[in-house]
């Protein structure tokens, strides 16, 4: 039946069908319901032994949140609790009731979570005789026409009679019901019963009544007939007068789910029962297969257990969101929150950096709700860049040579403020630069991983308006930005207009990279607030952005609210904002489109969401330092940004300033593998996996700049964007030197001579090896990176003196370029060759079908592995000298000793830029050189060795660049200089807080975040991670401040979690299972 | 910017006719350039001689100039001049240049009238003329501290009247401890230089638009004294007007560097006093202050 009304389905009805499935759908998404009442078998769960994972998971967080359920169900109280309701919390089983038996039994739980009975129907001796007497009298009926069965009399309340008592059908699951149900009609019908087992039961409820059962209830799961006393209906008439009535709850919010609520042959659907009269106003829905079609009044779903859970983890969300996401407020717990109180415009675009909100693939600075002129109010979208574009006011175009290639995608692109709203009050624009703000606060919440503003402004004319507003770029969806402004006059009544397009009045002053796409083509708007488009001019990439606005619980279809407002009034004001891009306008277009339109209108599920993901995150890196509040809060602060920087970009890689500022265009260092990636790795290794991806991807721009160079395999971009292709600017002008010359052309050589990101991503790759043994990774992409990368160090290297060497090299140390064998590079060759051979081999002997393919593709056969050994052998690597002192490179010891003074750490003076060339001939280092290789290698070189190189060059180094402080931090603790590790451990700590280096507002520093977790988690605390499991360095542990014993982090390692408790050194492995 | 402007030009009564006259003359030239209206605050016997000079001024024929006279109330002393001054608001201050040094009767007025107006003020050389060389661009000195820069403010809109390049100066000092970005050359300069000096600028100047920025031409970095710096500065910028940001006291910070550079070159100056800032808190966790 069922394929024929498919066939015969025209596209009209297909069209209704699907639209009705997307209003059931849709209506889910936004609906709380008060109660839902559920079937167990079939519904609940695939059948009574099944795991109830993500069902207990939907179960408990719907319970806590306020939410009321009931299992309805014909089997016993103990089987149920065993599948795993018992494991759910006291608080959960607090609104829970189960009702067992057939609607027999009605339990609920106390404040310990222990199941207590409140109500069960009690049999007379008189109905236990009655029930006996009707199933041995149908069962007499049916046995005398030579039909066996099998009657069950321990049940209670109730007898059962099995139709067909034969081991193949001796526990049916239901997905055979249609073979049972034949093969019990047939038995039925070789006996001479016509009708079927519907007649039988009619035939039972006479035999009951005969019996004196006034009231029988006559059920039946095909392989039985049921003679009892309850049935489901009996369990929803009980939950509607002692639960829903008392409760007040409308039935309109009443939910009843089940798997059998249309018919079955000429059965009725069980689940059925529970459409008492009092309930027909509730909402029925069957995740059911249904093979014949459900009644009207069913909403059919279908999914099975799936869609049920689906549901509870929906519900739960809504519920979160209605708790909260409609009145969101900052945590109450202040050591959550960054906080700004009073405005102080020259500081916003520093403001602008720390209060980002990202997910990784978006993000948006924090600028205020009325940006300033000056404001970099910018979004960001991960994987946009465009040409340099030759106007102000950022285009860092002083670098453009008009010489040079131009590359389509050199620069992130800004894009105007998605969170922009310009009110008029009577015609009075409350544009910045007019309104006096008499109270201002913004805070950012690392907790919840939302943004929130609130204002008093004063127009020109004294009126006052007040603002609160909350942002947030969901965790949950990695296109979706949401906001809710609350607007309220203080003390004016008078007609206010508010402009929330997302189209600036400037776009060609502010962003010049960008055209407005008009689409010719569309013959109808979508009905949404606001579609733009905007086209990159360079790279042709097209960005749309589609807004959905609602205000005072009204939908907006264009994004003007004309409305009058009188003293202590409110507009309430909440954004959707769905950000995609694309290559073409239609699709970018389509993307945005569809994500808007299939987005709940509520904040309370997408809020929830974002709520839940940023809760997960804190449960898997909280690192509390529960003695040193101030340290832990900063933590939480740095964490937040590197989880916010690459949370969900599966496409790209995080850029020097994530996605928090125009600065360094928005280009992929060496950051990313070395200070940013260990975080990943060790937390959340999927995100860790996904930023070795982006290298995989930019693998042939790699290759194509290794032979443009004129050598083998592949070398990395030292700055890199979405091709592989290097963007390091050549070249930097400066106007008015000391010299007094009015121009001054500084070259740059990072980008020809800082190789060592090549062998930095190959450690990355085989650090990912160690850490996760993830094969499909090593097989598919990381062997490849490795051979591609040995190649290139094996045709870059020169020969002579009997050894390999690496000449014209700049390595971390960027005030010395042209430099021959600079060690940290070395090593990391070295390190780079040892990897490839070992994991080539790996791939030969363990894939050898991978191995072939690749050695195909690659043109690689194991006869290139001799040469990376010779080079591996002979590479020359400098040693410590006699006391103990590794030279930087070739050279160095022999250059102009120069004195540092303590003003010039972290605060290079600009004189180090205007006399590059004479600084190439002192003994001043910018950064972690050097001492690099413990950082990386913390085990491979001797302690003194170790403490010898601290000695000679922490004096020597200014600390020019955000990586250095960090890895500093890191080997003094390693030697043992406590004082030292914590100065510079609590300085990486405070970069952006406190502005170390004067340019956090250029964005936030992503890979000093991640050095100094690095640094307190493997250099403080000596945590080392192998197969064995975890282990501390005791001796560091006995030099931490006291404020930090009682520290807590997890880790996880080859697919462990492990929580490390330092305050009894110990961890315990949890949650195996899980990683 | 945009709306009409009110310029009061004081005329102590110590000028000598033909120097009053090419004074009258250049703030008329000046007010003419800026579409301002003029006040005159000068005593009765010089308003003959003024009255000349305005008539001798062949303005711009495109616009109307207005001109009012107005007489102090009695003696050119303070705190009767203040009052007098504060009695006609207006958008600048015009006072001639002169010693400063000295006790003069003329020095004291000039020096006064510069310490007591709380409007900017424009000090006129008296050794030019405005209309064979006119104003032909605006250096303003920056401290480079993240702070609001009144000067830098009043430049750009000045620039937006009369259309000149701003070039702006920074000395570093150089025993001053790095302080401000522009005195560091950050982590990678090809990506923090530029981005930085915008960054100062907005912060100098956070309510200016892109195109009132853009005016900037250069910015000069220097290393040694203020004051010689910018005298050098003014030396190879012939024809600039110099705009100084101060506290209204020529005794103290800025106001001993401005009074050696008032005494030594003949070019127009803008004094423009500095604003109160707005402080802002920053705060992570419950008591923790960042900044």
């Amino acid at each position: 039946m069922r394929s024929k009304k498919k066939v015969n389905m025209d596209q009209s009805s297909l069209f209704l069908e699907s639209q009705k499935a997307s209003a059931i759908h849709g209506k889910l998404r936004e609906k709380i319901y008060e109660i839902i009442i559920f079937d167990w078998d079939g519904t609940a769960v695939p059948d009574r032994h099944a795991p109830i994972g993500a069902l207990k998971t939907g179960l408990e967080d719907l319970l806590k949140e306020g939410g009321l359920c009931a299992i309805v169900t014909g089997t016993n109280l103990d089987n149920i609790l065993k599948q795993g309701i018992a494991d759910l919390s006291p608080l959960a089983k607090h609104g829970l009731h189960i009702c067992t038996n057939r609607g027999s039994e009605v339990f609920n739980f106390d404040s310990k979570g222990q199941p207590q009975l409140v109500f069960r129907r009690i049999a007379t001796p008189e109905e236990d005789r009655a029930l006996d007497n009707a199933v041995v009298e149908l069962q007499k009926l049916i046995e005398k026409e030579g039909m066996q069965t099998d009657i069950v009399f321990n049940r209670l309340n109730r007898r059962k009679l099995d139709l067909i008592p034969v081991q193949e059908w001796s526990h049916p699951k239901k997905a055979q019901f249609r073979e049972l149900l034949e093969a019990v009609e047939s038995r039925m019908a070789l006996a001479g019963f016509q009708g079927g087992i519907s007649h039988l039961m009619k035939v039972a409820e006479e035999i009951a009544h005969a019996a004196g059962l006034k009231s029988a209830k006559i059920t039946s799961d095909v392989k039985h007939i049921e003679i009892g006393l309850t049935d489901k209906s009996d369990a929803a008439e009980w939950i509607t007068k002692s639960v829903i009535t008392p409760a007040n709850i409308p039935h309109s919010k009443v939910s009843v789910w089940g798997d059998e609520l249309g018919s079955f042959g000429s059965l009725p659907g069980s689940d059925a029962l529970m459409r008492i009269p009092e309930l027909h106003d509730a909402s029925f829905f069957s995740v059911g297969i249904e093979p014949d079609g459900v009644p009207a009044w069913v909403n059919h779903l279908k999914g099975g257990p799936p869609r049920f859970t689906e549901f509870l983890l929906q519900q739960a969300h809504l519920r979160r969101g209605q708790r909260i996401g409609l009145d969101l407020r900052p945590t109450e717990d202040r050591s959550w929150l960054l906080e700004q109180e009073g405005f102080d415009p020259s500081r916003e675009r520093l403001m602008e950096s720390l209060f980002a909100i990202s997910n990784g693939n978006i993000g948006v600075r924090g600028a205020s709700d009325f940006p300033i002129p000056t404001a970099h109010a910018d979004l960001f979208v991960a994987g946009v860049y465009d040409q340099r574009v030759p106007s102000q006011p950022y285009s860092e175009t002083d670098l453009f040579d008009s010489s040079e290639e131009r590359s389509p995608e050199s620069e992130i692109v800004p894009l105007p403020f998605p969170f922009r709203f310009f009110v008029k009050v009577n015609g009075d624009s409350m544009e910045a630069k007019n309104i006096k703000r008499l109270e201002y606060r913004r805070c950012l919440d690392f907790k919840k991983g939302v943004y929130f503003e609130e204002n008093l402004v004063e127009s020109p004319q004294g009126q006052k308006t007040k603002t609160t507003s909350f942002r947030i770029c969901s965790h949950a969806d990695a296109h979706l930005l949401i906001q809710k402004i609350t607007l309220t006059s203080e003390n004016y009544s008078t007609h206010i207009n508010i402009d929330l397009s997302l189209f600036p009045n400037d776009l060609a002053e502010l962003y010049p990279h960008l055209q407005v796409f008009i689409d010719g083509d569309s013959k109808t708007k979508p009905r949404i607030t606001e579609l733009q488009t905007f086209q990159v001019s360079g790279s042709h990439d097209f960005v749309s952005l589609a807004s959905r606005i609602v205000v005072n619980g009204r939908e907006l279809l264009s994004p003007q609210v004309s409305a009058k407002i009188a003293p202590g009034e409110t507009l309430v004001i909440e954004r959707f904002v769905s950000v995609f891009w694309s290559k073409t306008s239609q699709r970018s277009m389509d993307q945005a489109i569809t994500h808007s339109k299939s987005q709940p209108l509520t904040l309370a599920t997408n809020v929830a969401q974002h709520l839940k993901e940023w809760e997960i995150f804190w449960d898997k890196t909280d690192l509390q330092l529960p003695s040193s509040p101030g340290e832990t809060d900063a933590l939480r602060f740095n964490l937040y940004h590197l989880q916010s920087s690459a949370a969900l970009a599966p496409q790209t890689s995080v850029p020097a300033k994530g996605l928090t500022g125009r600065a360094y265009e928005g280009h992929i260092f060496w950051d990313s593998e070395i200070f940013i990636f260990p975080f990943f790795l060790y937390t959340q290794p999927q995100i860790a996996r996904q930023l070795l991806m982006y290298r995989y991807n930019t693998l042939e721009g790699a290759r194509k700049r290794a032979s443009e160079m004129g050598f083998l395999g592949a070398s990395y971009a030292w700055e890199s964007t979405v091709t592989g292709k290097d963007v390091t600017p050549l070249f930097v002008s400066i106007s008015g030197a000391p010299s007094g010359k009015n121009e001054t052309h500084i070259p740059i050589f990072t980008g020809t001579q800082e190789l060592h990101i090549t062998a930095d991503i190959a450690w990355a790759v085989f650090k990912y090896w160690d850490a996760t043994l993830d094969q499909d990774f090593m097989c598919q992409f990381g062997v490849e990176i490795l051979i591609e990368t040995a190649r290139f160090w094996v045709s870059r290297v020169a020969f002579y003196n009997n050894q390999y060497h690496l000449k014209e090299i700049v390595g971390p140390d960027e005030y010395h370029h042209g430099v021959t064998d600079n060690a940290f590079t070395n090593w990391m060759v070295r390190h780079n060759l040892e990897v490839a051979i070992k994991m080539a081999t790996w791939l030969s002997k363990e894939h050898p079908s991978y191995f072939l393919s690749l050695s195909s593709r690659l043109d690689f056969s194991n006869e290139e592995i001799p040469k990376w050994q010779d080079v591996l052998e002979h590479l020359f690597i400098p040693s410590p000298g006699p006391d103990g002192v590794i030279e930087q490179f070739e050279g160095f010891f022999e250059l102009k000793p120069v004195k540092l003074s303590s003003l010039e750490k972290t605060r290079a003076p600009i004189s180090r830029l205007f006399n590059w060339d004479s600084i190439n001939h002192t003994r001043i280092v910018k950064q972690a050189d050097v001492l690099m290789i413990p950082f990386l290698f913390p085990d491979q070189l001797p302690a003194s060795v170790i403490r010898s190189n601290y000695d000679y060059y922490d004096p020597i180094t200014d600390h020019g660049s955000s990586l250095s402080p960090c890895v500093y931090a890191a080997i003094a603790a390693r030697i043992g200089r406590m004082e030292d590790a914590l100065r510079y451990w609590r300085e990486s700590l405070y970069f952006d807080l406190r502005n170390i280096m004067s340019n956090s507002q250029l964005g936030i520093h992503a890979a000093s975040l991640g050095g100094t977790w690095q640094a307190l988690v493997f250099h403080l605390l000596g945590v080392r991670l192998t197969e064995a499991g975890y282990s501390f360095d005791q001796n560091a542990l006995t030099l931490i401040p006291p404020a930090w014993r009682g520290l807590k982090l997890k880790l996880v390692y080859r697919s462990r979690t492990y929580a490390l408790d330092l305050a009894n050194g110990s961890s315990i492995e949890i949650d195996k299972e899980a990683a | 910017m945009n709306q009409k402007q009110t310029l009061l030009v004081c005329v102590p009564p110590d000028l000598k006719p033909d120097i009053l006259t090419r004074y009258i003359l250049n703030s008329v030239v000046f007010a003419n350039q800026i579409g301002a209206d003029i006040h005159f605050l000068c005593d009765p016997e010089n308003q003959g001689t003024v009255n000349s000079a305005l008539k001798s001024f062949n303005g711009n024929g495109d616009q109307t100039l207005k001109t009012v006279l107005h007489q102090p109330f009695s003696a050119w002393s303070s705190p009767v001049l203040n009052e007098t001054v504060e009695r006609y608001p207006c958008d600048l201050v015009v006072v001639p240049s002169g010693n400063l040094k000295d006790d003069a009767y003329g020095s004291q007025i000039r020096r006064q009238l510069l310490e007591q107006a709380r409007e900017p003020t424009l000090i006129v050389p008296l050794e030019i003329d405005f209309i064979k060389t006119p104003i032909n661009s605006i250096l303003i000195p920056m401290s480079g501290e993240i702070r609001i820069s009144s000067a830098l403010k009043f430049g750009l809109r000045l620039t937006n009247r009369i259309h000149v390049p701003v070039d702006l100066l920074h000395v570093i000092k150089t025993e001053s401890p790095m302080k401000s970005p522009l005195e560091t050359m950050g982590d990678q300069p090809q990506h923090e230089y530029r981005a930085l000096l915008d960054g100062v600028l907005a912060e100098a100047c956070p309510f200016s638009e892109v195109k009132e920025r853009a005016e900037v031409r250069n910015l000069y970095e220097v290393q040694g004294s203020p004051a010689v710096e910018i005298l050098q500065a003014i030396k190879k910028l012939p024809f600039c007007a110099l705009v100084v940001e101060w506290h209204g006291s020529f005794s103290e910070g800025r106001g001993k560097v401005l009074k050696n550079i008032l005494n030594e070159v003949s070019i127009p100056i803008f004094l423009v006093r500095t604003e109160i800032e707005q402080k802002s808190v920053l705060k992570i966790g419950p008591d923790k202050l960042v900044a």
